[in-house]
C-alpha cells in the first residue's frame, strides 16, 4: 500500500470493508425505500407541459381558448375502399360513426359531412337540418345533391371533405377537465376501440386518426416506448460491454447492482417529487445507467489493478477508493450541474430530464462509493493476472507525436474550430411536432395522411375583434374578415381557412331563395344579425357556433390551416398575415396569431435563448470547479478549451450533415458539457500533478498522463458514446438528436483532448519555462480572460432579466387599473377572529386620496371598540422612501408621528400588518412572474424595504380586470405565514373594482381576520386639505 | 318669530343637506384607589373612589370640514369634596375654510413630542385632581385660527379667559402640609382671571423631522403660593411670557425628541427647561406583534427645588409594552431618577385591556420612593397607590 493517502477515500474504504454487510443493506434498503416513489411516476400526455407556463404563445393560446371552444380535438379520417364517399352505405356509415362519436369521453362536439347543418330556404322559412338527413332513404339524384353541397361549402371542403370526394373525416372535441393524466390515453383507447368496431362493420373504409388529442397520446405513447424499449437495450449493451471489460462475473455483478440502484433511487425521487414522465425525461434512466457505469469502472479498475499487483483484496478496495474518491466525485458533480443547467430551458421536460438525472448521478456516486466496494468485499472477487501499466507503446509513441507536432496539431484544431463553427448558424430550426415521432407511431403516418387529403393539424388562429359588443354582425366588420379570408385562401400553402363570414354568405344567399347572387355579405347590421339569430335557433344542441365566435358576439377568428410546411416557413406566413391584418384592419381587430404550431414554431429559439444563460452558468461553475480542484487559474482556464471545442465541432458536423434540428439542440451543450468535462479532470490532473509534484518537463508530464489515463478515457468514452448512441432507437425525434448529438460530442471531446489539449499544454508551458516574464503576462492574460468571461455572463443574464420582466408589467397593470378613483371613502367593519373563534369587531372610516406621481395619502378614523373612537390613523405613502405616519389620539387632542419602521406590526390587533393596509406602491416591491393560471396572473414580490416582515408575496392576479385576487406572505423564515383572500368584487361606476371582503388568514397561529368594505364613495369633494394633521385633530 | 323659525330650518336642513353627521359617545368610570399609608396631613383615608362621566356630542358635516363638540365632564368622589368638579373640556365649533382653520369655543390643544413631562404644553391648565401625571386638561376657552401653507403651520390663539387649576381638598392626596384653598385666588393682572392670553405657534415637518415653536403670553398656568392667616394656602397666578421648541427626529426605530422652553414670568428669573431624550422600540418582535419601546428623557429645569413640577435634574426611564392584539393589552412603566442622588424618585406603572367593546379596565400604580428633603415629592411619601378603574364606553 501507498503511503499518504489517508483522505476521506481511504477512511471511507476503510468503513466500508470493515462493515460491508451493513453497508451493502443501508444502501439498498435507502434506494428501495426512494425507488417506492417509482409507483408515483406519472405519464403527462399533454403538450402543452413542453412550454413553461409563461411562455407567451401559450398564454396567447390559452387565452384564446377561453374565448372561444376548446381546440383540442381527434379526427377520424375515413377512406372508402371505393374512393367514392357519397354512396347511400357510406354515408349510413359515417352518420352511425357520427352518432356513436358523441359518447366519447369528455367530448363537447362532433362535425361530419352527415351532421353538417345545412340551410335551404322555403319561402321565407330557413330550414336548418342536418345534410344528410334520412340515410336510409336516398337515391342517387339526392346523393348528388349532397355531393354538390358538400363540394362547395367552404366550412367542409378540405377539411372534412377532400376535392375529389375520396377522403372525409369525422371531428370531436373535447374539453378535458385536465384532472387526471389518463384523460387522454382513455380517449385514445376509446377511440381505438370505437373506429375497431365500426371498421369490422364496416370494412369498405380504411381509418386513420388525428388530431391534436390523438397527438397528445403520441407523446404519452412515445414516453412509454422509450423506457421499454431503450432500457432494456441499454442493459444489454452494458452487460456486453463489463463483461469484456471486467472479465469478472462477481466485478460485474457488483456494477449491476450500483447501475440498477442508481436507477431506482432516481426515478422513484421523480415519482415522490412529482415530475412527470414525457418523451424527453423518458430518456433519463438511459442516461443515468451510462453514468452510474463510468463511476463503477474507475473504482473497480483501480481494485482489480491493485489486486492483480498482489495486494490484499481489502487493502485494494481501500487503496482505490483512496485513488479515486475525488475524481469521481468531481466527475459526478460537475455531470450533475451540467445536468441541472437544464432547469434553464424555456421547456419543463427538460428541467425533468435535467433533475432526475442530475437526482440519478449523485445516487450512482453514493452509490459506486459505498454499495460497490461493500459487494466486491462480500462478494469472492478473484484477483485478476497482472495487468500491465507500464505505458504501452501505442501511448507513448502518440504523446510523443502530439509533441513534436505541436503547432501543426493546435492550428489545425483551431482551422477545423473555426470552419465548424461558422457552420452553427446554418442550421436551420425546424419544430414541425409531427415530425418529433418516427414513422413506427401511428400518429405520424396518420397525420401526414390527414395532412394529404384532408386539412392537416398545422394551424394558426386569428381572433378579431369588432371592439363592440355583437358587433360582428357590423357589415365594415364582416367586410374586413371576408377581406382578410380571400387573401388567406390565395396564400401559398394555405388547406383550409375557416371563417364565419362563408356561414352569413350562405344564409345571406338562403333568405334570398338561394339565389347564387346573393352569395355575399349582408347588406345591413340588421339583417346579419337577425341571420345569425335566425341560424343559431335552429342549431342542435352541441353545434353552436361558439367555435367561431365569442358569446358575446363581438368578436370571430378565422382559422388558416396550413399543409406540410417547415415551422420557419408558418412563421413567416404568420408574420406576414400579422402584417397584412395591421396595414388593413382598423386598430381593434389588431391580433396575433396563435395556436399549437406557433407554440412549437417557436420553442426551438426560447429555448436556445435560454439555453444560452444556463450552458455558461454551467460553464462558469465548472470551469470555476477545476480551478479549484487544479489549484490553478492557468489550467482551470485553459480547460475551458477542450469543454467547448467539442460542443462546436458537434454542432458545425450536424450542420454539414443534417442542417435541420428540433429544439433538442439547445441542451445538447450542457448535457454533454459535465460529461466531456471528466475526460478533461482526467487528463489535466495528471498532467499537472506531474508538472507540479514530480517535476517533470511538459514534454514527460505529457507522456505521462497519456500512459496514465489514456486507455481508461477511451473506454469510458467509448461507453458513454454508445449509451448515448442507444438513444438512436427511440421514436422521439428530439430524444434521437439529443442521442447522436452527445454521442459526437463525446467523442470530439475525445479527440480534442488527446490532440489539441497536449498541444495547447507543450506550447504554454514551453513558452513560459523560456522567459519568466511572460509568466507574469499570462496571469495577467488569465485574469483579463476571466472577467471578460464573467462581464459576458452578466450581460447575457441581464438581458434574460429584462425577459422575465412579466411580474412588473402585471403590478403596472394593476397600478392602471387602479388609477384614477381620485378619492375615496368606506366604512370598513373588521372582524377578528381568534383560534377559538371568539370574535370582536371594530369600525372604521378610511378615506383615500390618490395622488399622482407619488404614494397615495390615505386617513383611517377607528369608531368601534369605543374606548378608541376618534382614534385616527394618518398615512402618506411614499414610493421610495418610507411613508410618514400619525397616530392621533383623541384623549389628549394629540397628534404623534410615528416610525414607519414598524411596517410588519399588526394594525389595531388585527392580522394585517400595517404594511398590508398601506397603498401598494409598485416601487415597494420587486417583481417575478410566476406562471398563468386560467387567464389569471400569479407573480411572486419581493419588499424592497428591509423592514417589511415579509421575504415574499406570492399574488393571484385575475388576467381580466386585474384585480387581486389572493396574496400568499411568507414570513421571513420564508414559511408561509398568511393569505389574504379577496372577494367579492364590484365595479363601481367611474370603472374601478373593489372587494367587499377582503379576508385575511394567519396559518401559523390560527387567527383571521375579515374587512368588510361598504359605502364606498368615489370622487367626493375631499382634497388634500383633508389630509393634513388639523383635519386629523377635528376628527374628535 | 316666523321668520326665526323658518330660517333655522332652512339652515338646519342645509346642514343636513351636507351629509352631516351626528354622533353621540362617551365614557363612564368608576376609579377605586387604594393608599398603602396614612397621609401625612390629617388625610388619613385609605381609600378613595370616583365616579367620572364624560359624555360627548359631535356633529360634524362637509366631510368632516365643519364640527361641532360638546364634551361636559363631571367626576364625583369620595372623599375629597374638591374632587368633586364639573367642566366642560369642549364645547367648540371647529371649521375648515381652504388652508384656513377657525375655532371658537371651549377646547384643549396639545402641543409638544415627550413622554415624561409636557413641557411646552402650556394652552390648557392641568386638572391635577383628575390625575397628577398632568395628561388631565380643562377645557380652555379660546379663538384659534391656523393656516396651512407649504411651509408649514401657522396658528394663533386668542385666550380670553384664565382657567385655574384644581388642588385636593382636606381630605385628598397628593397635597403638601397646606390644603390650597381655590377660593382665595389672587392674580398680578388687573385684569384677573378675565386676561387675555395668545399664543402663536408655527409648526412644520420635514421629511422625518417635525418641530414646532411657540410663543405665548399671558397667565403663568403655573401658580405661586402664598400661606393665608386661615392656613391655608392661596395660589398666586403671575404673568409670564414663553418661547419654546419641541421637535422629534425619527431614526429607523428610533425617536429623539426634545422639549425646550425659556419662560419669563413674575416672581421668579427667567429660566430654561428641556426634557430630551430619545424612545427606541423594539417593534414586532419574533412576529408575534409584541412591541417593546423603552425610552429615556432627560429633565432639566433651571429652578432646581422651585421648580413646580417636581422633576428637575433628573432621568426618566420607562418602557412601553404593547401586545397590539386583539385586546390591546398595554403596560407601561417608568420611573424618574434624580440625577445628583442617583436615587430612585417616583415610579409609576399602568396596566390596561379592553374587555368588550364597550368595557375597559386600567389599573394604575403610583409610588413615591425616595424623595430628596424639602422637596415638593417629599410631601407625597406616604400617598403611594394603587388604583383600579374600570370604564364603559358607548
Amino acid at each position: 500500500m501507498k503511503k499518504g493517502r489517508e483522505n476521506y477515500g481511504f477512511q471511507l474504504g476503510k468503513v466500508v470493508t470493515k462493515r460491508p454487510i451493513l453497508i451493502s443493506l443501508l444502501a439498498v434498503v435507502i434506494s428501495v425505500l426512494l425507488g417506492s416513489g417509482m409507483g408515483k411516476i406519472t405519464m403527462s400526455s399533454d403538450y402543452r407541459y413542453f412550454f413553461g407556463k409563461d411562455n407567451p404563445q401559450r398564454l396567447a393560446f390559452e387565452k384564446l381558448q377561453n374565448v372561444y371552444s376548446k381546440d383540442d380535438n381527434l379526427i377520424i379520417v375515413l377512406t372508402p375502399k371505393s374512393k367514392e364517399v357519397f354512396t347511400q352505405k357510406n354515408l349510413k356509415a359515417i352518420e352511425e360513426l357520427t352518432q356513436a362519436a358523441w359518447k366519447v369521453p369528455y367530448s363537447t362536439r362532433v362535425d361530419s359531412i352527415t351532421n353538417f347543418q345545412h340551410t335551404v330556404a322555403i319561402e321565407d322559412d330557413l330550414i336548418v337540418r342536418n345534410l344528410v338527413d334520412d340515410s336510409t332513404n336516398l337515391n342517387t339524384a339526392k346523393l348528388s345533391q349532397i355531393k354538390e353541397v358538400a363540394l362547395n361549402e367552404p366550412l367542409l371542403k378540405n377539411r372534412l371533405i377532400n376535392a375529389s370526394a375520396s377522403v372525409t373525416g369525422v371531428n370531436i372535441q373535447f374539453n378535458f377537465p385536465g384532472k387526471n393524466p389518463m384523460e387522454i390515453p382513455e380517449v385514445a383507447q376509446y377511440t381505438r376501440k370505437m373506429t375497431k368496431e365500426f371498421q369490422e362493420r364496416h370494412p369498405q373504409f380504411e381509418v386513420k386518426l388525428s388530431g391534436l388529442a390523438m397527438m397528445n397520446n403520441a407523446f404519452n405513447e412515445a414516453g412509454m416506448n422509450d423506457m421499454q424499449t431503450l432500457t432494456p437495450i441499454m442493459y444489454g449493451i452494458i452487460l456486453f460491454f463489463m463483461v469484456i471489460m471486467l472479465r469478472s462475473f462477481f466485478a460485474v455483478v457488483a456494477t449491476f447492482h450500483v447501475i440498477l440502484f442508481s436507477v431506482i433511487s432516481g426515478m422513484g425521487l421523480a415519482g415522490f417529487l412529482g415530475i412527470p414522465i414525457t418523451p424527453p425525461s423518458s430518456i433519463a434512466p438511459t442516461v443515468i445507467v451510462t453514468l452510474a457505469i463510468a463511476d463503477s469502472i474507475h473504482i473497480l479498475k483501480g481494485i482489480l489493478y491493485s489486486m492483480s499487483l498482489g495486494h490484499s483484496k481489502k487493502d485494494s478496495i481501500i487503496e482505490s477508493m483512496a485513488a479515486n474518491l475525488r475524481p469521481v466525485f468531481l466527475t459526478s458533480f460537475t455531470t450533475a450541474i451540467g445536468f441541472l443547467s437544464l432547469n434553464f430551458s424555456d421547456t419543463p421536460p427538460f428541467h425533468d430530464l435535467g433533475n432526475i438525472t442530475a437526482m440519478g448521478v449523485t445516487a450512482a456516486f453514493l452509490l459506486s462509493i459505498t454499495l460497490l466496494p461493500a459487494l466486491v468485499t462480500v462478494l469472492p472477487l478473484r484477483a485478476p493476472k497482472k495487468i500491465e501499466n507500464q505505458s504501452s507503446l501505442w501511448q507513448v509513441r502518440f504523446a510523443n507525436f502530439i509533441t513534436r507536432n505541436k503547432k501543426p496539431v493546435m492550428l489545425s484544431t483551431v482551422f477545423v474550430t473555426a470552419f465548424l463553427a461558422v457552420q452553427v448558424p446554418k442550421i436551420v430550426l425546424n419544430d414541425q411536432f409531427v415530425k418529433y415521432f418516427d414513422e413506427t407511431i401511428q400518429f405520424r403516418t396518420d397525420t401526414e395522411y390527414t395532412m394529404k387529403n384532408l386539412a392537416g393539424i398545422y394551424q394558426v388562429n386569428y381572433d378579431l375583434s369588432s371592439g363592440e359588443s355583437g358587433g360582428i354582425s357590423n357589415p365594415s366588420y364582416l367586410e374586413k374578415v371576408e377581406e382578410f379570408t380571400q387573401w388567406l385562401r390565395k396564400r401559398p400553402n394555405v388547406t383550409h381557412v375557416s371563417t364565419i363570414t362563408d356561414t352569413f354568405k350562405r344564409l345571406n344567399k338562403n333568405m334570398h331563395a338561394d339565389k347564387e347572387e346573393y352569395y355575399k355579405l349582408p347588406a345591413s347590421r340588421e339583417l346579419s344579425a337577425q341571420y345569425l339569430l335566425l341560424y343559431e335557433m335552429s342549431l342542435p344542441y352541441g353545434l353552436d357556433l361558439n367555435n367561431q365566435i365569442d358569446v358575446d358576439k363581438a368578436s370571430t377568428r378565422v382559422i388558416v390551416t396550413y399543409g406540410d410546411i417547415e415551422t420557419k416557413q408558418i412563421l413567416d406566413y404568420n408574420e406576414m398575415n400579422e402584417q397584412w391584418i395591421r396595414n388593413n384592419m382598423p386598430k381593434h381587430m389588431h391580433t396575433l396569431g396563435s395556436s399549437p404550431t406557433i407554440m412549437f414554431s417557436h420553442i426551438s429559439e426560447r429555448n436556445v435563448k435560454s439555453m444560452a444563460w444556463g450552458t455558461l452558468l454551467a460553464f462558469g461553475l465548472i470551469t470555476i470547479t477545476l480551478i479549484v480542484s487544479l489549484r490553478s487559474w492557468k489550467y482551470g482556464i485553459i480547460s475551458l478549451l477542450p469543454n467547448v471545442i467539442p460542443a462546436i465541432i458537434s454542432y458545425g458536423l450536424w450542420s454539414l450533415f443534417v442542417g435541420k434540428a428540433g429544439f433538442a439542440i439547445a441542451i445538447v451543450s450542457s448535457v454533454t458539457l459535465g460529461i466531456v468535462v471528466d475526460d478533461t479532470v482526467h487528463f489535466l490532473s495528471k498532467y499537472v500533478r506531474a508538472i507540479k509534484e514530480k517535476g517533470m518537463s511538459p514534454k514527460d508530464a505529457i507522456e505521462y498522463a497519456f500512459s496514465s489515463v489514456g486507455s481508461a478515457l477511451v473506454v469510458t468514452s467509448i461507453i458513454l458514446t454508445i449509451g448515448f448512441s442507444v438513444l438512436i432507437f427511440s421514436p422521439f425525434k428530439m430524444n434521437m438528436i439529443l442521442g447522436i448529438l452527445s454521442a459526437l460530442t463525446i467523442m470530439a471531446a475525445l479527440i480534442i483532448d488527446f490532440t489539441f489539449l497536449p498541444a495547447v499544454l507543450a506550447l504554454m508551458d514551453k513558452s513560459e519555462q523560456s522567459t519568466g516574464q511572460k509568466g507574469e503576462n499570462m496571469k495577467l492574460k488569465n485574469a483579463l480572460a476571466t472577467i471578460s468571461i464573467t462581464l459576458l455572463a452578466i450581460g447575457l443574464g441581464s438581458q434574460v432579466k429584462a425577459e422575465t420582466n412579466k411580474g412588473l408589467w402585471v403590478a403596472q397593470q394593476i397600478d392602471k387599473a387602479n388609477n384614477g378613483f381620485v378619492n375615496q371613502s368606506a366604512n370598513v367593519e373588521m372582524i377578528l377572529l381568534n383560534k377559538q373563534g371568539q370574535k370582536s369587531t371594530r369600525l372604521m372610516k378610511i378615506k383615500t386620496l390618490e395622488v399622482q406621481g407619488d404614494g397615495d395619502k390615505s386617513l383611517t378614523t377607528f369608531d368601534s371598540p369605543r374606548d378608541v373612537k376618534g382614534t385616527s390613523f394618518l398615512s402618506f405613502s411614499h414610493a421610495t422612501t418610507a411613508d410618514d405616519q400619525w397616530l392621533y389620539l383623541p384623549a389628549l387632542k394629540r397628534v404623534k408621528r410615528i416610525s414607519s419602521n414598524n411596517k410588519s406590526g399588526p394594525f389595531m390587533g388585527s392580522e394585517f400588518a400595517y404594511e398590508d393596509i398601506s397603498s401598494q406602491e409598485i416601487e415597494k416591491y420587486t417583481y417575478k412572474y410566476l406562471e398563468t393560471q386560467a387567464g389569471n396572473h400569479l407573480i411572486e414580490r419581493y419588499p424592497v424595504d428591509k423592514n417589511s416582515g415579509y421575504t415574499k408575496q406570492i399574488v393571484l392576479v385575475d388576467g381580466k380586470n386585474w384585480n387581486i385576487l389572493n396574496i400568499k406572505f411568507y414570513d421571513r423564515k420564508d414559511s408561509l405565514l398568511k393569505t389574504l383572500v379577496y372577494e367579492d368584487y364590484k365595479k363601481y361606476d367611474n370603472g374601478q373594482w373593489r372587494a367587499d371582503l377582503m379576508h385575511m388568514t394567519n396559518h401559523q397561529s390560527g387567527k383571521s381576520t375579515k374587512l368588510i368594505w361598504k359605502d364606498y364613495q368615489f370622487n367626493q369633494n375631499i382634497s388634500t386639505r383633508d389630509f393634513n394633521k388639523n383635519a386629523l385633530k377635528r376628527l374628535r | 318669530m316666523k321668520n326665526f323659525i323658518l330660517i333655522s330650518a332652512l339652515s338646519l336642513s342645509s346642514l343636513l343637506a351636507f351629509s352631516a353627521e351626528l354622533t353621540l359617545s362617551g365614557e363612564a368610570s368608576l376609579e377605586s384607589r387604594y393608599f398603602f399609608n396614612e397621609g401625612s396631613f390629617g388625610n388619613t383615608d385609605q381609600s378613595q373612589s370616583s365616579i367620572v362621566f364624560e359624555p360627548q356630542v359631535r356633529y360634524s358635516w362637509e366631510n368632516d370640514r365643519k364640527v361641532i363638540n360638546f364634551t361636559p365632564y363631571m367626576r364625583l368622589d369620595d372623599p375629597d369634596e374638591e374632587r368633586n368638579h364639573a367642566d366642560i373640556r369642549e364645547l367648540s365649533f371647529t371649521g375648515a375654510y381652504g388652508d384656513l382653520e377657525l375655532k371658537a369655543g371651549i377646547s384643549k390643544v396639545f402641543w409638544g413630542v415627550t413622554e415624561s413631562i409636557h413641557l411646552v404644553d402650556v394652552i390648557n391648565q392641568i386638572d391635577y385632581v383628575d390625575n397628577i401625571d398632568g395628561e388631565d386638561r380643562l377645557g380652555q376657552p379660546m379663538l384659534n385660527l391656523n393656516y396651512q401653507t407649504r411651509l408649514g403651520n401657522f396658528s394663533a390663539f386668542v385666550l380670553p379667559y384664565f382657567r385655574e387649576q384644581t388642588f385636593p381638598g382636606k381630605k385628598g392626596r397628593y397635597r403638601g402640609a397646606y390644603v390650597v384653598d381655590t377660593d382665595t385666588v389672587e392674580y398680578t393682572h388687573k385684569d384677573g382671571q378675565n386676561h387675555i392670553d395668545y399664543a402663536l405657534r408655527w409648526s412644520h415637518y420635514y421629511g422625518d423631522l417635525e418641530w414646532g415653536v411657540s410663543y405665548f403670553r399671558g397667565t403663568n398656568r403655573n401658580p405661586f403660593f402664598k400661606v393665608l392667616p386661615t392656613g391655608k394656602l392661596a395660589p398666586i397666578y403671575t404673568q409670564m411670557q414663553q418661547y419654546s421648541i419641541d421637535a422629534q427626529y425619527i431614526v429607523g426605530d428610533w425617536l429623539l425628541k426634545t422639549e425646550v422652553l425659556t419662560r419669563d414670568s413674575e416672581r421668579e428669573k427667567r429660566y430654561l427647561s428641556t426634557v430630551t431624550g430619545f424612545e427606541y422600540t423594539f417593534s414586532n418582535i419574533k412576529q408575534t406583534g409584541l412591541d417593546i419601546g423603552v425610552l429615556t428623557e432627560w429633565v432639566y429645569d433651571e429652578r432646581e427645588l422651585q421648580s413646580q413640577l417636581g422633576f428637575y435634574h433628573h432621568t426618566f426611564f420607562g418602557t412601553r409594552i404593547a401586545l397590539n392584539d386583539a385586546k390591546s393589552t398595554e403596560f407601561l412603566a417608568g420611573g424618574f431618577i434624580n440625577n445628583q442622588t442617583a436615587d430612585l424618585a417616583s415610579f409609576r406603572v399602568e396596566g390596561s385591556r379592553r374587555i368588550n367593546e364597550n368595557w375597559k379596565w386600567e389599573l394604575e400604580a403610583n409610588l413615591v420612593s425616595s424623595p430628596k428633603k424639602n422637596s415638593q415629592l417629599a410631601s407625597f411619601k406616604n400617598d403611594d397607590y394603587l388604583q383600579f378603574k374600570i370604564s364603559f364606553f358607548w
